[in-house]
C-alpha cells in the first residue's frame, strides 16, 4: 500500500481550511479510510467475486462557499484512492472537480458540470464549463450554455489507459422563458460527436437534437408537461464502416391532477426507432400510453390503479416483428383492516403482463399480499407472493411462490437498546417445460444494539438459504452467511463532527453438490469516518 | 404524433376555461391557495413532510429560494406570509400582482425550517395554512455521502431480493417507466438468488433541477436459479438521481445495468462510455440473456472441458464438451447430439434450438468459429455455447459464453 496516497489527502485537508478562514467564507472536509482484509478457500473459490489480502479504500470530500464583493463562489473536491483493482482499477483518481462562481445574474461553472436541460437533450454530466445567464424580475429568458465532454469518469479526461473511453465532445444551448408563473417552456440545441475509437467494433456517433420542453400549470393541482425532440445522427458502426445517417423525433406529454382525494396521471411517449439522444435519457423504438389513479378512498383504504401499454417497430423495418405489451395492475393499501388491531396494516396487488407479437405470446400474473402487525412486543411483516409465468412459445411455464416473513422486537436493558429479528423465507417454483421443481429456504437471525450513552451501534445477522433442484444432474446449493456493522462514535474524536469508527465482518460459506465448486469467503473492513 | 399534440393542446385550453374539474375529482379553482411552490426548484407537490437540501444543490449564494404562486379565485391577494419556525414568527412577502411571489433564505446546517405559507385575499380569506407545512433541513452531509446512502439502500434491498425496499428508493418520473422496472425487479427476484453486489462512486455531479448524477464502478456475484451455476462481472455504470422527498430517488440507469436485467432494452436509457452492454442480462426463460462468461486455461495440449449441469472445468477431453484448436473443432460427449448455428448466442431463440431437426451425433463438431452458437441436446437439455477464443497451438486455453435454452 503506497502511504504517499494518503499523506497527499490529509496535506489536503490541513491546507483547505486555512484557505477558507477569510470573511464569510465556509469549508467543509469528509473523510473515510478503510483497510479490507479478504479470504477466499475452497477448490470453487475462483467464483468469488472479492479481491483475496488486504486493500485500502480513501474516499476525500471537500466543499467550500464564499464571497468575493458582488461574486458568490463555491467549490467541490473529491478523491479516491484504493489498491483494489475490484473497487477500481485505477489507484488514486478524482471523484468531483466543481467550481461555481455567481453575481446573482451571470453564473460561471467549470469542472462537472450537470445541466439537465430536459430529459431528451441533456441529462448527463459533462466535464468542462457552463455559463447562465437568468435576470430576476424582468422579461428576459433564462440562457444557459455548456460544453464538455462526456467522460463517465475525470481519468477519461486525461486519457488514462485503464479507464479510457471513447472521445464524446458535447455542447449546447438552452433558452427558458417563464411567461406568467404558469407556464414556461424552454428551447434547447445540443451536439455530441464522438472521435477517438478504441476497438474496431466501437461505434462512433455524431449527433444533434434540437427540442422544445415545457410545463403548464392551468389550475391548482393540474400539471401538464411535455417535450418534442428531434435528432439528427451520423453513426460509424465500426472502423471503415459507411456512416449512416438517421432522423428521428421523440415526444412526451404528462397531465398530472394532484388534490384529495385523487391523484390521476396520464402519459403517453412516442421515441421513433431512428431517434438517437447521445446525451439524454431515452428507450428508442417505443410508444407508450400510461394512466395511473391513485385514490384515497378512506381515511383508512388507499387504492391505486394503473394501466401501462407500450409497443416497438414503430416504422416496421424490425425483422424479428412488432411485441406489444400490456400491463394493468390494481392495488389496495388497508390501515387497521381489522379494527381491533391498531397496528395491522394491509397491501394486497394485482399485476398482469401480456406481450405478444414477434413469434411470442406470454401471459403473466403476479399477486401479492403483504401484512404488518404488532403482538404484544413483536413486530412482523409478512409477504406472500404467487406469479404465474406463461408463455405459449416453449419459452416458460413456470409458477412461483414466495413466502417471507420478519419478526422484529425492541427491548431496552439499562442504557442499552436490543433489537432481535428473525427472518423466514421461501420460494418454490414449478417449470412445466422442464417438469423440474426448484425451491429455496432462508432463514437468518439477527441482533441490533444502541448504546447511545457509549455512541455504540452494532447489528449482526446470520443465516442459512439452500436452493434444492429436482431437474437431474443439476447441482443443488447451500449457503451460510454472517455478517457484522459496529460504528463507535468515542469521545476522543468528538472535536471531529460526525466522525466514527466502523467495523464490518462477514463470512460465506457455498457448498454445491459438487463438492468442486464448494468455497467460503471472510472479509473484515475497519475505517473511520470523519467529517467537520 | 402531431393528432397527439393538437389533442392535448386543447384539451388543455379547455381546461383553463372549464369549471368542473373531473380529473381533480370535484376540487375548485376557487379556493384560496397555492397553485405551485418550488424549493430550489423541486416541487412542493412532489416532496415529502420533508425536504433535504444540500450544499452543491443550492446555489453558489448558499440559499434555498422558495418560489410559488397564490391562487385566489376571482379574488386579488391581499397578502402572502412566510413562516420558517412553525407559526413563531412571520414575514411578508412581496408578491406580482397575478400572485407569483420568491422568497430566499441562507440556511444553517442540520437545522429543521419547518415552513408554511399564508395567502389572504383581499376580502380577509386566508389559506388552510397547515396545508402548506414543509420541513426544511440543509443536510450536514456532503452529496457523495447521500448518493452512498441512496445506493446502498437500492444495493441492500436489491441483495436481500425487497422488493418494497427497492422500489421506494425509485421515483416516479423514472425515466424507462416505474412500472416497467418494478417488473423486472420482480423477474430478476424469481431468477437469482444469493446476489453479491459491491460498489465504488468514481463521480458525482450535482445539477440544476435537483439531479445527482453519479458514476460507479461496480463488481457482482449472483446465482442463476435455473442452471444452478454462478455468475460474476464487473465494470462501470451510470445513474441520476432526483432530489426529493428528502432522499435521493432514482431517476435514470444505463446499461450496463444494476437492477431490472429481466428488461435491460426498457429498463435502460443510453448505454455508457466505454461500459458495454453489460454481461449479466436476463431473458423471458429467467436465464442469463447473453450467457455464462466462462474460461478454462490448460497446460501442454489438453484440451479445455466442461460440465453444463454444474459448470465444472478440466483438462483434457473429459465431461459434456471440450475444446480443440479452431480446425479440429469442440467434441462433445456420445449422449449429446450437436448443431451449428451462425451468428452469437443473443441471436437465438428458444424455439430455434429445441427444434431437434438439424442436430447430430459424431462426438465433434469441426471447425468451430468464434462467434457463432453451438447447442447441444441431451433428453430434455439444450445449452449452446459461443466461443470467443480458442485454444491455440502453445495456449490451450478458451473463452465462451454458455446459456441454457
Amino acid at each position: 500500500m503506497k502511504t504517499n496516497h494518503l499523506a497527499c489527502a490529509f496535506l489536503l485537508l490541513a491546507a483547505a481550511p486555512l484557505a477558507a478562514q477569510e470573511a464569510g467564507a465556509e469549508f467543509h472536509a469528509s473523510n473515510e479510510f478503510s483497510f479490507t482484509q479478504n479470504e477466499m478457500s475452497g477448490p470453487g473459490k475462483a467464483a468469488s467475486s472479492l479481491s483475496k489480502g488486504l486493500n485500502y479504500l480513501e474516499i476525500l470530500n471537500l466543499y467550500g462557499n464564499g464571497t468575493k464583493g458582488a461574486w458568490n463562489y463555491n467549490y467541490t473536491v473529491g478523491a479516491k484512492a484504493t489498491d483494489d483493482d475490484r473497487s477500481d482499477p485505477k489507484r488514486v483518481s478524482l471523484t468531483s472537480l466543481q467550481g461555481r462562481v455567481t453575481n446573482n445574474i451571470h453564473t460561471l461553472a467549470v469542472g462537472d458540470v450537470f445541466e439537465s436541460f430536459s430529459q431528451y437533450s441533456l441529462a448527463t454530466s459533462l466535464k468542462g464549463g457552463s455559463y447562465r445567464f437568468f435576470k430576476e424580475g424582468t422579461r428576459l429568458p433564462e440562457i444557459t450554455g455548456v460544453f464538455g465532454w462526456a467522460y463517465p469518469r475525470w481519468d477519461s479526461v486525461w486519457k488514462d489507459p485503464l479507464t479510457r473511453s471513447i472521445n464524446r465532445q458535447a455542447a449546447g444551448l438552452r433558452v427558458k422563458e417563464n411567461f406568467n408563473g404558469d407556464l414556461w417552456a424552454g428551447l434547447s440545441a445540443v451536439s455530441a460527436k464522438d472521435t477517438g475509437r478504441l476497438a474496431s467494433s466501437d461505434a462512433l456517433y455524431d449527433a444533434k437534437n434540437y427540442t422544445m420542453d415545457f410545463n403548464y400549470i392551468p389550475m391548482p393541482g393540474l400539471t401538464a408537461a411535455g417535450e418534442y425532440s428531434m435528432s439528427d445522427s451520423g453513426l460509424s458502426a465500426s472502423a471503415g464502416a459507411a456512416k449512416v445517417s438517421a432522423k428521428g423525433t421523440a415526444g412526451r406529454f404528462e397531465l398530472v391532477g394532484d388534490a384529495d382525494p385523487s391523484r390521476v396521471s396520464l402519459e403517453y411517449e412516442n421515441v421513433e426507432p431512428d431517434f438517437y439522444s447521445a446525451l439524454g435519457s431515452a428507450t428508442p423504438d417505443r410508444r407508450k400510453a400510461k394512466a395511473r389513479w391513485r385514490y384515497k378512498a378512506s381515511k383508512r383504504v388507499t387504492v391505486t390503479s394503473g394501466l401501462l401499454w407500450y409497443r416497438n417497430n414503430l416504422d416496421g423495418a424490425n425483422s424479428a416483428g412488432t411485441t406489444r405489451n400490456w400491463k394493468p395492475e390494481i392495488s389496495a393499501a388497508v390501515k387497521k383492516p381489522f379494527a381491533s388491531r391498531p397496528y395491522s396494516f394491509a397491501d394486497v396487488s394485482y399485476k398482469f403482463d401480456r406481450k405478444y407479437g414477434a413469434g411470442s405470446s406470454g401471459a403473466d400474473h403476479y399477486m401479492n399480499l403483504n401484512y404488518r402487525d404488532r403482538f404484544g412486543a413483536l413486530d412482523s411483516d409478512t409477504n406472500l407472493g404467487y406469479t404465474l409465468y406463461k408463455t405459449k412459445t416453449a419459452v416458460r411455464d413456470a409458477k412461483e411462490l414466495n413466502f417471507n416473513t420478519s419478526l422484529n422486537s425492541r427491548h431496552e436493558a439499562g442504557s442499552v437498546v436490543l433489537k432481535p429479528a428473525v427472518n423466514l423465507g421461501a420460494w418454490y417454483s414449478r417449470d412445466e417445460l422442464s417438469e423440474t421443481t426448484d425451491k429455496l429456504y432462508e432463514y437468518s437471525l439477527g441482533l441490533g444494539l444502541e448504546a447511545p450513552g457509549a455512541k455504540l451501534t452494532a447489528d449482526l445477522r446470520a443465516g442459512q438459504n439452500r436452493l434444492v433442484k429436482s431437474a437431474a444432474g443439476s447441482d443443488d446449493s447451500k449457503k451460510f452467511f454472517a455478517a457484522l456493522g459496529a460504528y463507535w462514535r468515542p469521545k476522543l474524536l468528538s472535536k471531529l463532527n460526525d466522525s466514527t469508527l466502523f467495523l464490518r465482518a462477514g463470512f460465506n460459506e457455498y457448498g454445491f453438490s459438487t463438492a468442486a465448486r464448494n468455497f467460503r469467503e471472510k472479509s473484515v473492513t475497519a475505517g473511520l469516518n470523519a467529517s467537520f | 404524433m402531431k393528432k397527439i399534440f393538437m389533442l392535448a393542446a386543447a384539451l388543455l385550453c379547455f381546461s383553463g376555461a372549464a369549471d368542473a374539474k373531473w380529473w381533480i375529482f370535484g376540487k375548485t379553482g376557487g379556493e384560496i391557495g397555492l397553485k405551485y411552490l418550488y424549493v430550489n426548484k423541486v416541487s412542493a407537490d412532489e416532496a415529502g413532510a420533508k425536504m433535504t437540501v444540500f450544499r452543491e444543490t443550492l446555489g453558489p449564494d448558499g440559499q434555498v429560494k422558495i418560489t410559488g404562486k397564490a391562487s385566489v379565485g376571482k379574488s386579488a391577494v391581499g397578502s402572502v406570509r412566510i413562516s420558517l419556525d412553525d407559526k413563531a414568527t412571520w414575514q411578508d412577502v412581496k408578491f406580482s400582482e397575478n400572485g407569483a411571489f420568491e422568497y430566499s433564505f441562507r440556511p444553517e446546517p442540520d437545522k429543521t425550517y419547518a415552513m408554511l405559507i399564508e395567502i389572504t385575499d383581499t376580502a380577509g380569506k386566508t389559506n388552510k395554512v397547515d396545508e402548506t407545512r414543509k420541513e426544511i433541513v440543509l443536510s450536514a452531509e456532503n452529496i457523495q455521502a447521500k448518493v452512498r446512502e441512496a445506493l446502498d439502500s437500492l444495493f441492500d434491498a436489491y441483495s436481500r431480493e425487497n422488493l418494497p425496499k427497492f422500489m421506494a428508493g425509485v421515483g416516479e418520473d423514472f425515466a424507462g417507466d416505474k412500472g416497467i422496472l418494478e417488473r423486472a425487479v420482480k423477474r430478476d427476484f424469481d431468477a437469482l438468488s444469493n446476489i453479491n453486489m459491491r460498489y465504488t462512486i468514481n463521480n458525482v455531479a450535482a445539477g440544476g433541477q435537483g439531479r445527482v448524477f453519479v458514476s460507479i464502478t461496480y463488481n457482482r456475484m449472483v446465482l442463476v436459479n435455473k442452471t444452478g451455476a454462478t455468475s460474476t462481472d464487473s465494470g462501470f455504470t451510470e445513474f441520476v438521481f432526483h432530489s426529493a422527498e428528502g432522499k435521493l430517488s432514482l431517476y435514470s440507469m444505463k446499461q450496463p445495468l444494476m437492477f431490472g436485467l429481466s428488461d435491460a432494452e426498457n429498463v435502460a436509457t443510453g448505454i455508457v462510455q466505454g461500459g458495454g452492454a453489460g454481461t449479466l442480462v436476463l431473458d423471458d426463460s429467467g436465464s442469463l440473456g447473453t450467457g455464462q462468461l466462462v474460461s478454462i486455461a490448460c497446460s501442454g495440449t489438453n484440451a479445455p472441458a466442461y460440465k453444463f449441469s454444474t459448470g465444472e472445468k478440466a483438462c483434457g477431453p473429459n465431461f459434456d464438451i471440450w475444446f480443440y484448436e479452431a480446425v479440429n473443432g469442440i467434441g462433445y460427449y456420445n449422449t449429446f447430439q450437436a448443431k451449428e448455428f451462425t451468428g452469437p448466442l443473443s441471436d437465438l431463440t428458444s424455439s430455434e434450438v429445441r427444434n431437434l431437426s438439424g442436430y447430430a451425433g459424431g462426438g465433434n463438431i469441426a471447425p468451430a468459429a468464434v462467434g457463432n452458437s453451438y447447442c447441444f441436446n441431451q433428453g430434455a437439455d439444450f445449452y449452446c455455447v459461443e466461443p470467443a477464443s480458442l485454444p491455440a497451438t502453445g495456449s490451450f486455453s478458451v473463452t465462451f459464453r454458455v446459456k441454457k435454452f
